[in-house]
């Protein structure tokens, strides 16, 4: 039984991932309708803007081979069609693929977002049940004035404080991160500063509601050590929101942080994002976001699916 | 009845009300306060340190700092509020909208929240941004495509949750139009978390704002705007701070006064209901 349940609410999931999927590429696709802009003409211009060199026909001849005259739909079909057979197209600056060009800036990114989440995680689970179940006592109190400072604190503030006495006051790292331990102690000190800071705060809230449910109190009038209570029961019941937002976490970083990034010179996919908009690689911004967004529904489609065995209501049915 | 029953405002509160009345008088009445054109350079005031007549001194274009901080209070303030305004009345409509009737409309609706909020919101942002050309209109209509989402999803459950509940059934028995029940029952029974939602969100678009505009996407070059001067002033963090940490101080406190404002008008809203 427990077979079958977990396999409808698995194909479920994939149904709704697959119909996301569509409405993603869709508007990723959309996004260069946005620009004021022709492709055509910035593709022969190779981003430098020299628009005036470039003659009518040439653009012409440029947007039929690129099958910009054909209508939205069609140009939609032929890019998804090409797009599942892995091409994005070519970087306007590099002339690169764009797939490579993905491939080469993630692998830092990924570097960068695992250490981080696990120290984000390392800090705020712990920290934010401590704080739930020692409600209103001197650390919950820290910590709520220290997560208020750091939700209110722009990355690009910390970013930038820290660059500046680190690398220029005390010149423990170098200001032009390179691609080691070194390098990369102060953007996952701003990424764990901006997370932990809200996730402390978001496991506190989960952790306090299932300790005000009525199976707690129950549990209480039975004489069950609170011990047992909270590491056997409301941490159960808290674990699928707290993977939920892990999910969350791991694909906001996974999509680079964009401001971080750019700060420490760090090479990944966020500084990639902003020089490719800067000079307006449309292939590039297009591979880059569809890149994200398959990630994010593909982190949601896994944590939903780990959700599904460990829930024990549908375990149990 | 109403007036035994209603609690004391806490004096906190109103200290922050009148926080952010000055905040908004600050935006509003930039150009009386300003001391100087804030786009006015003078290269022989470059990097001038705070004086008597340039109180938080000059940046390296000789432009009034204090001046600039004044006008892009404007700006920064300004945007934001634009922006929580526009996406929660959008967010709000849809929300109530999918919610209150269910079914396929629930479904199609719920669906485009749902692919919405698929992308990491700052990185779309970026991207439409940075597509549609700078200018603070474009900042302004991306960060309103990013977020709405987030507000019609929160209204939408709200909706669901009193949906089914007695006297919406029974306005219904008694002939209300959906329109009337959505406006005169719904309505105001969902609107006190969406107002303290709204105004929680205020500071995070203050900071996404100034983000887009650190990475020079926000507004065109002389006009004054936190983010892009924390942007300018990027490039003399070795020889003066100053340049980076008083917009960056103004965006923290702004922030600051603008979160503990929405904290307490929960607390305040909590107690009523």
């Amino acid at each position: 039984m427990r077979g079958v349940q977990v396999l409808k609410r698995i194909s479920e999931s994939l149904i709704q991932t697959i119909i996301l999927l569509i409405g993603v590429t869709l508007i990723t696709f959309f996004i260069l309708y946005l620009s004021p802009g022709n492709p055509a003409e910035k593709w022969l211009s190779g981003g430098d803007g020299h628009a005036g060199i470039v003659s009518e026909e040439a653009i012409r001849e440029q947007e039929i081979k690129m099958g910009l005259d054909r209508p939205f739909l069609i140009q939609y079909k032929d890019w998804l069609l090409r797009v599942f057979q892995g091409d994005l197209g070519e970087s306007m600056i590099t002339g690169k693929p764009v797939l490579d060009e993905l491939m080469e800036k993630a692998v830092p990114t990924i570097e960068l977002t695992a250490v981080s989440l696990f120290f984000t995680i390392l800090i705020s689970i712990p920290l934010g049940i401590y704080c739930a179940v020692y409600k209103d006592g001197w650390l919950d109190n820290g910590v709520r004035f220290f997560s208020f400072l750091g939700i209110s604190l722009p990355s690009f503030l910390i970013s930038l404080l820290l660059l500046w006495f680190f690398c220029l006051k005390l010149g423990w790292f170098p200001v032009i991160a390179t691609r080691d331990w070194k390098g990369m102690v102060l953007p996952v000190t701003v990424f764990v500063i901006q997370c932990s800071s809200k996730f402390t705060r978001q496991v506190r809230a989960v952790v306090i509601e299932q300790l005000g449910k009525e199976y707690v109190k129950g549990a209480i009038a039975r004489g069950v050590k609170k011990r047992t209570i909270l590491f056997s029961h409301v941490l159960k019941n808290c674990m699928i929101p707290i993977l939920s937002w892990c999910g969350i976490y791991l694909g906001m970083m996974l999509g680079g942080a964009a401001v971080i990034e750019n700060i420490f010179s760090w090479n990944g996919l966020g500084k990639m994002a902003v020089d490719a908009v800067t000079s307006l690689d449309y292939y590039l911004i297009q591979g880059f976001i569809l890149w994200i967004a398959v990630m994010f529904l593909a982190i949601n489609f896994i944590i939903d699916l780990l959700s599904a065995f460990l829930d024990p209501r549908i375990r149990k049915n | 009845m109403k007036k035994s029953h209603k609690k004391k405002i806490p004096k906190s509160f109103l200290i922050l009300c009148i926080l952010i009345v000055l905040l908004l008088g600050t935006a509003i009445f930039a150009p009386l306060l300003a001391p100087h054109d804030p786009n006015k350079t003078e290269l022989s005031l470059s990097l001038l340190k705070p004086c008597k007549e340039y109180p938080l001194g000059c940046d390296a274009m000789g432009r009034c700092m204090l001046s600039r901080i004044l006008y892009g209070a404007r700006v920064s303030i300004f945007s934001s509020l634009a922006i929580v305004f526009i996406v929660s009345f959008i967010g709000t409509l849809i929300g109530v909208f999918s919610g209150y009737f269910g079914g396929i409309t629930d479904k199609i609706l719920s669906k485009c929240i749902s692919i919405m909020q698929a992308f990491p919101k700052m990185i779309l942002a970026i991207a439409i941004a940075g597509v549609m050309g700078i200018g603070i209109e474009n900042t302004i209509f991306a960060l309103c495509i990013v977020e709405w989402a987030e507000y019609a999803r929160l209204s939408r459950s709200l909706t669901m949750g009193i949906r089914n509940q007695t006297f919406i059934k029974a306005a219904r028995v008694c002939g209300e139009s959906h329109f009337s029940i959505i406006i005169r029952q719904i309505i105001p029974n969902v609107i006190p978390t969406l107002i303290v939602n709204a105004s929680l969100g205020i500071a995070s678009m203050i900071m996404e704002v100034a983000a887009l505009s650190y990475l020079g996407l926000g507004v065109r070059s002389p006009m004054a705007e936190w983010g892009a001067m924390m942007n300018a002033g990027r490039n003399y963090l070795q020889t003066d701070t100053r340049l980076v940490i008083i917009p960056g101080a103004a965006i923290f406190l702004t922030a600051v006064i603008f979160n503990l404002f929405g904290d307490k008008l929960r607390d305040v809203l909590d107690g009523r209901v």
